[in-house]
């Protein structure tokens, strides 16, 4: 599996992503569950190349960083939840297209949540999977690229 | 180049506004809260049109636009901005996730004056404002 980023340029955006945003602490490390209840992922695209970005988490990190986002610590799942792990995932997508390759376009970010479920994304494969602990929940990161 | 109405009204020195435009309601708040905390009046458009629209009927002093927005997206807007007499001076700030790009090129071939990168932050909201509009509190 070769990798898009280097883990190192990978651990630094999401660190300065997230402290920036929410004011959470990111390190690398940590055990990776194998589900998570929330996906948010944006597209990079150029040409006839395609990538795309997912940011795996569980519900009460999402809302931890959604609350400290919309200074709501109170805030429950809902349109402004996802918008708030929507921009997320689109600004750590915007910080890694310099990483990765010249002229890529971002789509508008999707957000999933669901108790069974796999997002399967036909042509594309996990090029990088990579954890993190966000301080103590795990936040997993998937770089995926068509071909 | 600064850009600022330097006329006050009757009533007491204008405050200075500024119209944020994104189809991201977290963004909106987030810019809401900054530029209220430095003194601005803030506006708030959620797509392009709405902002196009916005910018006629209010003039503000200044527009922070999203790049990539559904339906009429940042550049669109920016154009039509442009074209517009009534709000073709009006400085325009695009913000994006984006650090390079075509999109970025495109805004200052159409006249935007800055580009706020996310994620926005206080002090890089206040340097990139500091070189379009002078100190809210100074009018």
């Amino acid at each position: 599996m070769s990798l898009l980023v280097e883990s190192s340029v990978l651990a630094e955006v999401m660190s300065s992503v997230f402290k920036a945003m929410t004011g959470l602490d990111v390190r690398p490390g940590g055990d990776a569950p194998e589900f998570q209840p929330i996906v948010a992922m944006v597209c990079l695209s150029a040409d006839e190349d395609r990538m795309v970005v997912f940011l795996r988490l569980g519900e009460e990190l999402a809302l931890q960083a959604a609350g400290a986002m919309l200074g709501d610590k109170a805030i429950r799942w809902g349109p402004d939840a996802e918008d708030a792990l929507g921009e997320l995932a689109n600004v750590i997508a915007g910080n890694l297209k310099p990483h990765l390759r010249a002229g890529l376009i971002l789509s508008l970010p999707t957000v999933v949540r669901g108790s069974n479920f796999r997002v399967r994304i036909p042509h594309l494969a996990v090029s990088q999977s990579e954890t993190f602990s966000c301080p103590e929940e795990p936040l997993i990161v998937m770089l995926g690229r068509e071909g | 180049m600064i850009f600022w109405k330097s006329s006050k009204t009757e009533t007491g020195p204008r405050k200075l506004t500024v119209l944020t435009v994104d189809d991201s309601s977290t963004i909106l708040i987030i810019l809401g809260k900054l530029l209220s905390e430095l003194g601005y009046e803030v506006l708030q458009a959620s797509n392009g049109l709405e902002g196009v629209h916005m910018a006629q009927a209010k003039t503000p002093d200044l527009i922070i636009m999203d790049v990539t927005m559904p339906g009429m997206n940042g550049i669109e807007a920016l154009a039509k901005l442009k074209e517009n007499p009534k709000t073709a001076a009006i400085p325009v700030m695009m913000c994006s996730a984006e650090q390079t790009g075509k999109d970025l090129d495109r805004a200052f071939q159409l006249g935007a004056v800055e580009y706020l990168i996310k994620p926005v932050t206080a002090e890089r909201l206040k340097a990139k404002i500091s070189k379009i509009l002078p100190p809210a509190t100074t009018m």
